[in-house]
């Protein structure tokens, strides 16, 4: 990984909900890397810092209570030194978003405004960044729309968003973000509000996208099956902290930490035996800032052993995951 | 009760102190009041206040007939306290029970019910207020079922709205399914969602009676004149407010500040109960992925 | 399929049909009906579950609904064998949807309900211990055998019977799952439906809620309705699957025979949907239609890749097409799908 350059490059981010004494460390050292061309999906459940981390890097946290409180999100921009979005100022932000990282977020009926055509929706963002006057945008969205699979596209940019099924709503959010042909693309949750026969559609638009517009993505859900299916690097997040990370194949079938092998055994799948009984983690996540020491997960970890009340290592397997844990580095 | 005061910011702090010096004048009137407030005592009509250059027999000055004004104040504070609390029951009583007959019933109910809350809506009150003490005859029982008559509809509304939105949350869909009947189900776990913002609307309502009922007894509608009432008060000084300002001034300021005092309690308990600015549950920050 | 006969049926349904008005314009005036659920059969065996899987719009949510009569059904019977009617005189089988009021308070003993949402499937203003009793005060139960109940029911689903006194707003999404088991249950039903009761739940979670449904099912012989979207999941607790499209069963079969080898189209397009490492599986077009204005025919034809013209004027009826399986369409025998 070193060799290529990272389109990102997260470097122990930290993010903080409240002030002084009471302040709860919500992400807690954050690193990955995004490389160009490539996706990355992060995987973790609800409170594990998934979407914040998407948030730190638009710059989109809820200020206050959530505050950065320290490390980089350096983005390259392919001329000069990376930029650090984590102290960028408001102006660079408001110019890079939409242009140069989008954003795809999981409710498309909340994501679009009501009110306007989504033609003009799309249209808005050219007008915007591209300084294209209005007509032409508006020419162009209809060619994003009829590029993300919308069919009758001239009829349908003068449509309003309630007249849009929800496929075509995301598939029209879609449109916007690629509008600007932005560098990095954030997909948070983006197929979960969506019914699964239009979920595999909207995964494979975006797979396809990726692969014309070579164009990075970083994926966040929680769905194993979407990270198989998309990514080619994962990210395992637990309790605002990266547990394990590395390729997916090797992430799925060897995962090494055993918040991910837990994770792994207790989804059902379509091709597991019949007569297997899910493997379920005990017990349930604790509340952010409840543990601030050593290994996050050690409450509910079935190796759990003394040496885990200290932070655990990263290690890398011969299979080219590395996850933060003292077992690992044991079998290796 | 301790977790009352530990909420307590300044606006309810003064709102509830407001309250206490209120109820308090209205309780024990007999004992706080220097004078009997209806005794007359034409030798020192019109006296101004202690400060104002009249004697300390009477603080805040004599009427007309020489009737002390503090007492009268403070034994008018049993008027306006009896008054909103009789009407702001009584409209809450029949407003909530309408509103959740409507909203948990619909389809006819629903229709009946809120075309009415349309017509008492369209009509002013002080009118409504007007036609009835005209053909019913000022009294205090009439006063308040003119409120009841009237401000019903502001339960109602909000009640309807909620119980719309209850109806389809699944813990009611439970209880049907657990065989309650429909009166346990409106009166165990519908009314006790209702409770909180209906509680705050009584107590903005608790201000509003105050004032109203000042006015229609300003205006020789409310209570008869051998009660002591602000309203009543206000009325007969108004004829000498150039001669004797005290008359008007210090009523009114009674009126004033009470009205200011349940306002303050009713946005102090709106505050608690928005989840927005209310108390915040920490496992909800960051829960957001 | 089995053999109608050989077993004596907890549940059989016949012909539930849900219609819904649909009101349109200035005046709200009654513009039509919409179809939710249109001429659909099933049977449930004590002990077994159901799964029912479906999209939004396929009718999966309120067939389990209109079951227990939480929504009324427009046409239909529903055969239940209630034991609670029996012990009270009454006769063995009842017809849900035939019975008076005071029948139904006895027949909600015997089936109960838990939700998706574990956030408002619970009152809010009312501690653990009262919202989980609250099928037992309505049953009559004095208040110390409630408590006593509430802490024995809050032990059988993993929970300390400490709980009791908090409230729903302190507990996680999981707890507030396992309590709303408790509630249902709290009256000892024969049947249960579950209507996408781990959906709302962290994969991890669900796993826990899912075994603890099959453990109870295990030590009370329970009946499950299983309402859910995700495949596998209905696939990981279910004896027998019906997928729904349209308001139609379109294929009931075993779990087993349903996935490898489903006799429907619509069966194979959810299995290939299912998101996986191949991800190269075919992706079938278009979205569920519109209840308000159905297809023609088949109402799947207008998204069927081997769909022919008969599709578009003929709706093929449900049919046994092996003994395991039964689909609705005309051509089950001949196509070969893709199961997993």
């Amino acid at each position: 990984m070193a060799a290529e350059r990272a389109l990102l490059d997260v470097q122990d981010l930290r993010v903080s909900f409240g002030e002084g004494p009471r302040a709860r460390p919500a992400l807690d050292g954050v690193s990955f890397s995004v490389r160009p061309g490539k996706t990355l999906a992060i995987v973790g459940e609800s409170g594990c810092g998934k979407s914040l981390t998407a948030l730190s890097i638009m710059r989109l946290l809820p200020t206050p209570p959530a505050r950065i409180t320290g490390g980089r999100i350096l983005f390259d921009r392919g001329d000069g030194p990376a930029l650090d979005l984590a102290s960028a100022d408001r102006r660079t932000m408001r110019r890079l978003r939409g242009k140069d990282i989008a954003m795809i977020f999981q409710e498309p009926m909340t994501a679009l405004d009501p009110v306007y055509p989504i033609g003009d929706q799309i249209g808005e963002v050219l007008v915007e960044h591209e300084g294209l006057s209005r007509k032409d945008a508006l020419a162009r969205a209809v060619e994003l729309l009829r590029l993300v699979g919308v069919p009758s596209p001239e009829e349908r940019a003068r449509q309003y968003p309630h007249e849009f099924s929800g496929g075509m709503r995301q598939r029209a959010v879609i449109a916007i973000a690629l509008a600007c042909e932005p560098a990095l693309l954030i997909a948070d949750e983006p197929t979960t509000a969506l019914d699964v026969t239009v979920q595999a559609q909207v995964l494979r638009l975006m797979r396809d996208i990726q692969q014309r517009f070579a164009s990075s993505i970083l994926f966040i859900t929680h769905d194993m099956g979407v990270v198989g299916q998309m990514a080619d690097e994962v990210v395992v997040m637990y309790l605002g902290q990266v547990v394990e990370e590395g390729p997916v194949s090797a992430v799925l079938s060897r995962p090494a930490h055993p918040y991910s092998q837990g994770l792994i055994a207790s989804i059902p799948t379509l091709d597991m035996p019949r007569d297997r009984v899910l493997q379920p983690i005990s017990g349930m996540v604790p509340p952010i800032g409840s543990i601030t020491t050593g290994c996050r997960f050690r409450t509910r970890c079935p190796h759990a052993m003394e040496i885990c009340r200290r932070d655990p290592p990263k290690v890398t397997t011969p299979a080219g995951n590395s996850a933060s844990c003292w077992l690992v580095e044991e079998s290796t | 009760m301790s977790w009352i005061l530990r909420r307590l910011d300044a606006k309810g702090i003064l709102g509830f102190a407001i309250l206490a010096v209120v109820v308090l004048c209205a309780v024990a009137a007999p004992w706080l009041s220097p004078l009997d407030p209806n005794a007359q005592d034409l030798a020192s009509a019109i006296a101004p206040p202690a400060f104002g250059g009249g004697t300390a027999e009477h603080w805040l000055g004599t009427d007309r007939l020489g009737q002390d004004v503090l007492s009268r104040i403070i034994y008018g504070s049993r008027v306006s306290l009896v008054t909103a609390l009789a009407a702001v029951a009584g409209s809450a009583l029949v407003g909530t029970v309408l509103g959740m007959i409507a909203g948990y019933f619909g389809g006819f109910a629903a229709t009946v019910v809120m075309r009415l809350v349309d017509i008492v809506l369209a009509v002013p009150f002080i009118l409504l207020a007007l036609v009835f003490m005209t053909v019913f005859g000022p009294s205090l029982l009439n006063v308040i079922i003119a409120f009841i008559a009237a401000r019903w509809t502001q339960y109602t509304r909000i009640a309807y709205g909620l119980v719309l939105e209850l109806r389809e949350r699944e813990f009611i869909q439970a209880c049907v399914a657990a065989g309650l009947t429909t009166t346990d189900i409106l009166l165990r776990h519908v009314l006790v969602n209702l409770a909180g913002p209906l509680l705050v609307v009584a107590t903005l309502e608790l201000g509003f009676v105050i004032l109203i009922e000042s006015g229609l007894s300003f205006l020789g509608l409310g209570t008869p004149p051998e009660v002591p009432s602000w309203g009543g008060m206000l009325q007969e000084g108004r004829a000498l407010i150039n001669v004797a300002w005290w008359l008007t001034t210090f009523p009114g300021l009674a009126i004033m500040l009470t009205v200011v005092g349940f306002n303050f309690i009713g946005d102090w308990m709106r505050d608690q109960f928005d989840p927005r600015t209310g108390s915040v549950r920490p496992t909800e920050i960051g829960s957001r992925d | 399929m089995r053999d109608d006969g050989s077993r004596a049926l907890l549940l059989s349904v016949r012909g539930l049909a849900k219609r819904f008005p649909v009101h349109r314009g200035l005046f709200r005036r009654r513009a039509g009906e919409v179809h939710a659920l249109n001429g659909v059969d099933l049977d449930i065996a004590p002990g077994e579950t159901l799964g029912l899987v479906g999209e939004s719009g396929s009718g999966k949510t309120t067939a389990g609904r209109a079951i227990l009569r939480l929504l009324e059904p427009s046409e239909g019977l529903a055969f239940f064998r209630s034991r609670t009617v029996a012990q009270a005189g009454g006769p063995e089988t009842v017809d849900l949807f035939q019975a008076p009021p005071s029948q139904l308070r006895l027949l909600r003993r015997d089936m109960q309900i838990v939700f998706q949402d574990p956030y408002s499937s619970l009152n809010p203003r009312l501690r653990i211990g009262t919202n989980v009793a609250e099928p037992l005060r309505a049953a009559g139960m004095s208040r110390p055998s409630r408590r006593e109940m509430v802490a024995q029911l809050l032990d059988d689903v993993g929970l300390a019977s400490s709980l009791m006194e908090r409230f729903p707003h302190e507990l996680s999404g999981g707890q507030r799952q396992r309590v709303a088991i408790a509630r249902a249950l709290a009256l000892q039903p024969q049947f249960i439906v579950a209507d996408e009761a781990v959906s709302a739940l962290d994969v991890s979670i669900q796993a826990q809620v899912l075994n603890l449904f099959l453990e109870l099912q295990r030590a009370r012989g329970l009946a499950y309705l299983f309402v859910a979207h995700n495949l596998a999941v209905v696939r990981y607790v279910s004896h027998r699957i019906a997928v729904m499209y349209l308001g139609r069963i379109v294929e009931l079969a075993d779990t087993d025979a349903l996935f490898a080898q489903p006799r429907h189209p619509y069966t194979e397009a959810l299995i290939d949907s299912v998101p996986g490492a191949e991800g190269a599986r075919a992706v079938v077009q278009g979205e569920p239609p519109n209840p308000i204005r159905p297809p023609s025919g088949c109402p799947f034809h207008p998204r069927c890749r081997y769909a022919q013209p008969v599709c578009a004027t003929e709706r093929p009826p449900l049919r046994q097409i092996t003994p395991a399986s039964a689909a609705a369409c005309h051509f089950a025998e001949t196509l070969d799908l893709q199961g997993v």
